[in-house]
Parts: structure tokens; sequence; C-alpha cells
């Protein structure tokens, strides 16, 4: 069974937490401790410093690392930061990237921002990775409304049952999914399996935000059968990037 | 040093180690309002201590944060159900002040009941406020445990655990959520105070916390808990077992402190 995290970040923080991986052979040390094979990253100037900055750089950590992919930060096509969407896709196309994240301090997710990119994110699959603490439930909801067909991943915003606000939207929207590092509900995450089925999951650590170990464990112990805990754990999100055409 | 020990790998492989049951301090079975849990009922904890090897959980039912007239017998009907599996806290509300002298005699003649349970936040009352005073002083003259919510604010921050520290250091005073996020002063506390524990839930999946408070304080001051049904043990467990920590420390924190505490 593979192992792959949605959801991991590389680089220096401003104010450094305790278990910050500088770079990503720093992460693949720890990761190869604790049994995580593959991961998807960001990298902190992504958000911190600037998205170009942060594109740059990542691509540069993931290099000698086959293991890691990288992502990128989006910003609003209209300030022409990321150049126009063609450019942006054959950047990505050209970089092996094929997921990206929005960091939305001081911009909007709407369609007014973002419409032309999301259109080029449907048709060609690309996932959307988004902090729900970010925007907040109503930010998400309007996201997956507005942008019918794209593939949202979402980072739960507490640890503090979030049920009552997403199953809903993963009753109505099949794109939704939802990365587990939060997800520390008692039960949650086999009740969610039987309800819903396995796919709307991905396994997730949120590092250095969270201890890697609670969420991998709680998987593995969860009680799900064999064949719900190998999607969770990376075929789901394995799946959600080879459906990807850039 | 290896993440993966011995005692990791066994716990990978099995899920659990026999020699090294969970014991959760911190519990609230029962439904919630503002919350959806999968399981809360009877059934449902057991299972779920079953998943996770936990041996032996200390219950306070949410019903008896709120109203002690119903939460508490609900607390000891649930005891009484499950002996082997469960000990419990008896729940005290200092705006039903009426309810002291039963509160003091029942922890002492109640089977299974091992201390009392405060939560100063979800009753807006500060530990040092006076209806918690007589409280406190039968705890620390009978050395009986307490676990109190603990957490930054007015009501039972770090500064007021300090504050119940100086005062009743006889007792024994299990800072849930570790004072959550003023860890320094909790990991003060538990230095300073030999009758002060750290408890874990919600903090231990925090960036590296169960390395820093081992570091900090010692493993032998820290208390697995996990508010059952709001989290997954299992979650906490991975997160004890992945801390940059020893096997002995794991084994203290996930089963010896409370075995010692609870005199198993």
């Amino acid at each position: 069974m593979e192992w792959f995290d949605c959801h991991a970040e590389i680089g220096r923080r401003t104010v450094p937490g305790p278990l910050q991986a500088p770079d990503a052979a720093a992460l693949a040390a720890l990761y190869s401790e604790i049994g995580i094979q593959r991961a998807l990253l960001t990298h902190t100037s992504m958000y911190e410093i600037h998205a170009l900055t942060g594109n740059t750089r990542i691509l540069q950590e993931v290099a000698h690392h086959p293991q890691f992919s990288p992502t990128w930060a989006i910003l609003p096509p209209a300030t022409e930061e990321l150049r126009d969407a063609d450019h942006f896709l054959a950047g990505m196309r050209k970089s092996g990237v094929s997921a990206l994240w929005a960091f939305p301090t001081g911009y909007s997710l709407n369609t007014n921002t973002f419409g032309s990119l999301y259109e080029e994110m449907v048709a060609r699959h690309i996932p959307l990775f988004v902090k729900v603490g970010a925007v907040g439930w109503a930010g998400i909801t309007s996201l997956l409304a507005e942008v019918k067909g794209l593939n949202v991943v979402a980072i739960l915003p507490t640890v503090w049952g979030e049920d009552r606000y997403f199953r809903p939207l993963v009753e109505h929207y099949p794109g939704f999914h939802i990365c587990t590092s939060m997800y520390m509900l008692e039960g949650g995450v086999k009740a969610f399996v039987d309800r819903y089925g396995p796919f709307q999951l991905l396994f997730g650590s949120s590092f250095p935000d969270c201890q890697p170990g609670g969420s991998y464990f709680s998987l593995l112990c969860a009680g799900l059968k064999e064949q719900d805990l190998v999607a969770i754990a990376g075929g789901n999100l394995r799946h959600l990037l080879e459906e990807v055409r850039l | 040093m290896s993440r993966v020990t011995p005692l990791v790998q066994e716990f990978l492989r099995e899920g659990r180690v026999a020699d090294c049951p969970v014991i959760d301090m911190h519990t609230h079975p029962d439904r919630f309002h503002s919350i959806y849990f999968p399981n809360p009922d009877m059934e449902g904890i057991l299972a779920s201590m079953e998943r996770s090897g936990e041996r032996l959980i200390a219950i306070a039912p949410h019903a008896a944060l709120y109203d002690p007239y119903y939460g508490n017998p609900l607390m000891v009907k649930m005891l009484q159900a499950q002996p082997e599996r469960f000990r419990g806290y008896w729940c005290y509300n200092p705006h039903y002040p009426e309810l002291l002298e039963e509160a003091k005699a029942r922890v002492l003649d109640t089977p299974g009941v091992i201390g009392y349970k405060l939560h100063p936040s979800t009753h807006q009352y500060p530990l040092s406020g006076d209806n918690y005073q007589p409280l406190l002083q039968w705890a620390n003259v009978h050395r009986l445990m307490v676990l109190s919510h603990t957490w930054a604010g007015a009501e039972c921050s770090a500064d007021a655990c300090r504050w119940v520290a100086e005062r009743y250091p006889e007792l024994i005073f299990i800072m849930g959520h570790s004072c959550y996020p003023e860890f320094d002063k909790a990991f003060a506390l538990a230095r300073d105070f030999p009758n002060f524990y750290l408890e874990l839930t919600a903090c231990e999946r925090m960036p590296a916390f169960v390395d820093r408070a081992v570091r900090e304080v010692g493993a032998h001051k820290l208390l697995f808990g996990t508010d059952l049904p709001w989290f997954d043990p299992n979650f906490s467990i991975g997160c004890v077992l992945f801390a940059d920590i020893t096997d002995d420390d794991r084994r203290a924190i996930l089963y010896g402190n409370a075995k010692k505490l609870l005199r198993l």
C-alpha cells in the first residue's frame, strides 16, 4: 500500500514552528522514518513571500526527490503576475505540476476573479486545494456552486467535527474532497466511508501544522476494508492527478 | 534514532500492544448539541475502545457538565454497567452549590468514581471563584483527583491553574488540554508542582507537542486523553507513537502514568 500525502509543506516560516522541514531533503528523511512514500508539496514562500517565488522554489526543491510532486499557487489573472492562463498552463505542463493551491489573502475565489482559469481547470481536471479556514464554509460552498465540475480538496479548519458542514457538500459535489489531516472525529472516517464510499477522502498530514503520525495511524486503524484504505491512503490522490490533462 | 521502534512496529502491525494497553483519562460519552458524533452511546464508545486498544477510560458524560442533577446519575449508571472499563469523574457545576455536600460524599463512597471534573469555561466561572473553593479544599485534604478543562482565557488559563496550585498543592490536578495554547506555562506548572499533570487532548496533534512536553517536563507527567467521542483515540495514539521520544516514554504516557494514579 502506498501512502501519498496530499498536503505537506516545506520551507522556512517567518515564525518557525517546532516541526518545519526547511527543504525537501528534511521532509524526505522524516517521511522515510514514518513510512509515507509520496507527498504533494507546497512551499512556505507561496503564501509568505509571493506565489511566483514559491512556485519557483518548489520546483527546485523537488527536482532531486521524485517521491515529491510540486503544486503551484494561483493569483488572479487580472493582475497578470502569473501572466495569462495559457502561459501558466504551459508552465505547469513543462514543470510537471498537476495541482493548484489558493491562498486567498488579498483576493477572492469567485468567478469574477478566476473565471477564465477555472474554465481551464475544469476542462483539464486540475484540482484546487484550499484551506477552509481561509474562506470559511460559505466561501467553499459558493466556489463549488459557481464552478460546476471543479475538483476541490479542502483542508478542514479545525479538528472539532465539521461533518455538519462538509457532508452536504460531499453529497452535492462529486469533485469535492476532504483531506484527512484534521479529520480527528472518532469514527468519522468509517462513518463517512460507510455512507459515501472512500473516493472523496484523501490522506493528508498538513505537515508541519500537525503531527503527521496522527492522521496516518488513525486511518490505518479505522476499521476500513483494505481496498477503501488503499484508496484513501494514496489511490484517490493518484487517480485525481492522473486525470489531469495539461 | 528511528521513530519506528519495536513498540511502534508492534502498534503498526497489530494496532495495539498487549503489555501497553491505553488508559484514556479524559472522555465525555453521550451526545453533544453542536457536533455530530457517529458513536456517542455506550455501545459506540466500547467499540471505539476495542478498535484502539483502550482498556479503561475515565468518563464525564456531556450531560453532567451541563445539568448535574441529570448527568451525574447518568455517569454512575454507566460505571455500574461497565465497572471494568470505566472510571468516573463527578462533575461539579459551581452554579449549583447546593450539590456540594453530595459531591463531597459521592466521590468517596461511589465505586468507580475517581475524582472531580470541572469545566470553568462551560460554566463561565473562574477556578478562583468562591463556589469552587470548598470543593478544591476538600479535594486538597483528601488528595483527590481533579480533571479541569484548562484553556487560555479568564476562567481556567495557566495563570488560574497556578493560582490553584499555590493554594491546593496536595490535590492531583489534571490540566485537561494542557492549558491550550499556553503550553510553556503549562510545562512550568507541571515542573513546579508534583501533583499537576499535563493531559493531551487536542494538543497532541500540535507540531511536536508531545516531543516538547517530554523534553520540558518528563514523560511521567503526561496523561493520555481524547475527549472521546470527540476524537479518534488512534489519531492521538499515532501522535504519541510518532513523537521523537523513547518507548519507555510512550509506555508511560499511554498507560503507565494513569495506571499509577489509578492504583491499578
